[in-house]
């Protein structure tokens, strides 16, 4: 711990730096980081929540004649695979048309399906329960849930590739900009350093003075943003969970979650200095 | 102490500021190096104090052969060198005080432990009242006083001064010399560079070294013992026996 918290006698042998851009580039850094991180979080809980949400539940879908609706329904009922059934109201059905069609929606002439919920028992085969029905009842569908949300959550899944990548991509600008800050440090203490380096310092020594700056600045950059973005995380949640609520998709993060992006801050502020420090050994053994 | 076997030194694909230096510098001597301006003292002075390496030729240097030193190993002997930059070569944002601190500190000594010699060093030097002052605010002459109170605060087994009275007075500067005497009389081995012949003339014993177009011209000179000095000297510097 010495090498990042030397003494206050030794801290003051470099001067204070009034303006410094570090402290700022990693906060901003930090603070798109956890927005980006907490996006991608939210998008994992949505896709976990989805699967679960759609796990044992299927749909019933009826196009034939009234008749085969009865009966579809009365042999899913005795069918042992099957826990629960619940029609959809025709209501409901033209209120979803409705989002499409409009007042068309609301024509007697429209022809409309028939559709159920169809929740199976845990273990059940749903696919031999769906060639039964078809066999007895010629034009009925037995369809899962997971296959009709197959391309969203392909699409989400996406989403996910692109918020690690987007994550990456940020590590990698931070780690830049961390490096750009570490040269310039040493470039606004060159004279200084050349007189440490005359009366016999090290180059761990002079490290530590440098890096022990860096990794305030990034300490104080990160608490910074971490703090400026879970502002934002909380004034944004309550909108998304009214959003995505009717899908059934809880937008909350988990506490895992919470504590990833707690740790994001602190991996950050590591990153930063471990990349400064590599950045200041290199250039101080390029001095004499 | 020292040892040069043709040593040759350029900057960059330039002409060779320094040639064939050839000389051998005895521990506990004190030696003068003088020059026309360009001939190459601060050159020489630079491959003293490790500020420069030789393109060619060997250095060796409390018994050690320098060009086979890896660059780690370099702070470790500059640690026992003392050097008086003839630009002073100030901390600008540390006090007179840190400044004379810094040795000890870079050593790797406690507050505890630097307080009193450090205090005691800038009485030596007339700044005792100085001490919390920044360069800015110094004079060159006090300036100068600070930078050879950091140069012998931390007793090196080598001095070396590039034109160390310039900025002060007459009276100053025998004192500083007195303070140089003193610390040879220790052990230390001083190379002074100067165009001050009063100086020279000051310390007796002292040998001379003149450098001619980047060429030691005649390293001439009595090598006597030194006068001893009436001045109290500081205990950082002398031991009790001696104080």
């Amino acid at each position: 711990m010495k090498a990042f918290f030397p003494p206050a006698s030794l801290r003051r042998l470099l001067p204070e730096q009034k303006r410094r851009a570090a402290p700022w580039i990693v906060g901003l850094m930090t603070f798109v980081t956890v927005i980006v991180g907490a996006f991608g979080l939210g998008i994992i809980g949505a896709i976990d929540d989805l699967r679960s949400a759609s796990a044992g539940q299927w749909s019933l879908q009826v196009t034939g004649p009234a008749g085969d609706a009865a009966r579809a329904e009365a042999l899913l009922r005795s069918a042992p695979e099957v826990a629960a059934i619940e029609r959809i109201g025709e209501a409901e059905l033209r209120a979803e048309l409705s989002r499409w069609l409009g007042p068309s929606a609301d024509s007697l002439d429209l022809p409309l399906p028939v559709l159920a919920d169809v929740t199976l028992r845990a273990g059940a085969d749903g696919s031999r329960l769906a060639g039964r029905l078809e066999a007895a009842v010629p034009g009925t569908r037995l369809v899962p849930y997971a296959d009709e949300l197959a391309p969203l959550l392909g699409s989400l899944r996406a989403l996910t590739l692109l918020v690690a990548g987007l994550l990456l991509v940020l590590a990698l600008a931070m780690a830049a900009a961390v490096t750009l800050a570490a040269r310039s440090a040493l470039d606004a203490n060159r004279s200084t350093l050349d007189i440490f380096h005359g009366i016999g310092a090290t180059d761990a020594q002079l490290l530590t003075l440098l890096q022990h700056r860096i990794a305030k600045d990034a300490m104080i950059g990160g608490g910074l943003g971490a703090l400026a973005a879970a502002a934002v995380l909380v004034l944004a949640a309550l909108p998304a969970r009214d959003l995505l609520g009717p899908l059934g998709v809880a937008t909350l993060l988990r506490p895992a979650d919470l504590l990833f992006l707690l740790l994001l801050p602190v991996v950050q502020a590591l990153l930063a200095t471990m990349v400064a420090r590599t950045t200041l050994r290199k250039a101080l053994a390029a001095i004499t | 102490m020292v040892e040069f076997e043709r040593v040759g030194l350029r900057y960059g694909t330039g002409t060779e500021v320094l040639q064939d230096l050839d000389f051998r510098l005895e521990r506990g001597g004190f030696y003068f190096l003088t020059g026309a301006s360009g001939a190459g003292k601060t050159s020489l002075l630079k491959l003293l104090y490790l500020a420069q390496r030789p393109t060619r030729g060997r250095v060796r240097l409390f018994g050690e052969e320098l060009g086979e030193a890896p660059r780690e190993a370099l702070p470790a002997f500059r640690r026992r060198i003392g050097v008086v930059f003839q630009d002073f070569r100030l901390v600008r944002h540390l006090s007179a005080f840190d400044n004379v601190a810094l040795p000890l500190r870079i050593a790797g000594r406690d507050d505890r432990a630097i307080e009193g010699p450090v205090r005691e060093m800038l009485a030596w030097v007339g700044l005792a009242d100085r001490a919390s002052a920044r360069p800015p605010t110094l004079s060159g002459g006090e300036q100068q006083r600070v930078a050879i109170a950091r140069a012998v605060i931390a007793q090196p087994e080598l001095l070396v001064a590039d034109e160390p009275t310039g900025n002060v007075d007459a009276a100053m500067a025998a004192r500083l010399i007195s303070l140089f005497e003193a610390l040879n009389r220790l052990g230390t081995t001083v190379v002074v560079a100067t165009h001050d012949l009063g100086l020279i003339a000051a310390v007796k014993g002292a040998r001379l070294m003149r450098l001619e177009g980047g060429k030691l011209a005649d390293p001439t000179g009595e090598l006597r013992h030194p006068p001893r000095t009436a001045d109290p000297l500081p205990s950082a510097i002398l031991p009790q026996s001696f104080a």
